[in-house]
């Protein structure tokens, strides 16, 4: 499931409020700066830092 | 389109999508005819295409009044992600969580509006901070970008004193405001406020226990509506919500 171009626009990295990479094959979000990735489940980025898994 | 139109279309069309059993809120037209004046406020502020937030979204209730206004709406709760907003395009969601209730992993100026219905009072029962939040809301929104606030609890309103005397175990709002706090707390956030008032004079949260014939009755929702309009205009100061409409001050 994909995530809507509408909404990778205006999601940020709740840690650092920095920009992500949105890595489609991985359903996952990642914050280069804090070195944490973030799921896409079920087409819902679970944008918290304590369920990130470190990169 | 009266403000009683309005709840009846709404009504209808939260039917049509198969998501009014869900929704407490739209049990019966009575019932939710205690959000009228945050509907027509928002249709006043809310224009279609805009990216609202709707944050402390619960069950979906006012993204989908938003949602049929034209706007792209963002849900964001600590709670699952709404019926009306699965497997539904026109809508986005992101889950937050009790541990990080004062960051939202949206960038600055995401969005054009946001939108509190019942929430702001209940940020400290999680370990929040009410300006924390504000702060955060005002830092989300484009710079002259609007946040509306509704049903926040009017600390002089009579239901909940009476309600207590009655019945002191029931669950009550424990934070409450009155009109100079939310100024001041508003301006320490980053905001200038458009306008300030109160409405709902009368109870609404028990309405669903009347007989079907009542509080699916477009007669009776006109005259509670009446009743309840006519105290708001007489005694403002009983009544039971604030709102707010606020803009985000220019940098």
């Amino acid at each position: 499931m994909t995530v809507s171009p509408q909404l990778l626009a205006i999601l940020v990295c709740p840690k650092c409020k920095g920009e992500l990479e949105y890595r489609e094959s991985e359903s996952s979000l990642v914050c280069h700066a804090c070195r944490l990735r973030y799921e896409i489940r079920d087409g819902i980025p679970i944008m918290l830092i304590d369920e990130a898994k470190p990169l | 389109m009266t403000a009683l139109e309005r709840v009846i279309r709404l009504n209808a069309a939260a039917n049509a999508a198969g998501v009014r059993d869900s929704v407490l809120q739209f049990e019966n037209i009575a019932t939710q005819g205690q959000y009228r004046h945050a509907y027509a406020i928002a249709a006043r502020y809310i224009a279609k295409g805009q990216r609202v937030l709707d944050w402390g979204c619960g069950n979906g209730h006012f993204s989908f009044f938003l949602q049929s206004l034209g706007a792209r709406v963002t849900g964001y709760s600590f709670e699952a992600m709404p019926r009306c907003m699965v497997g539904a395009p026109e809508f986005t969601f992101i889950p937050g969580n009790e541990r990080e209730p004062r960051r939202l992993p949206f960038g600055d100026a995401a969005f054009e509006a946001a939108v509190g219905v019942g929430v702001l009072e209940h940020v400290w029962e999680t370990g929040g901070d009410e300006r924390a939040s504000l702060t955060e809301l005002a830092r989300v929104l484009e710079p002259g970008g609007t946040l509306l606030t509704f049903h926040l609890p009017n600390r002089s309103g009579w239901i909940e004193k009476v309600g207590h005397r009655i019945a002191p175990k029931r669950h009550f709002h424990r934070r409450k405001f009155d009109a100079a706090e939310i100024r001041a707390l508003w301006a320490e956030s980053g905001f200038e406020i458009t306008s300030i008032g109160r409405y709902n004079a009368l109870p609404r949260a028990g309405l669903h226990r009347l007989p079907a014939i009542l509080r699916h009755s477009r007669t009776f929702a006109a005259f509670y509506d009446a009743i309840d309009s006519i105290i708001t205009t007489i005694a403002p100061m009983v009544c039971t919500n604030f709102f707010v409409v606020a803009k985000k001050r220019p940098a």
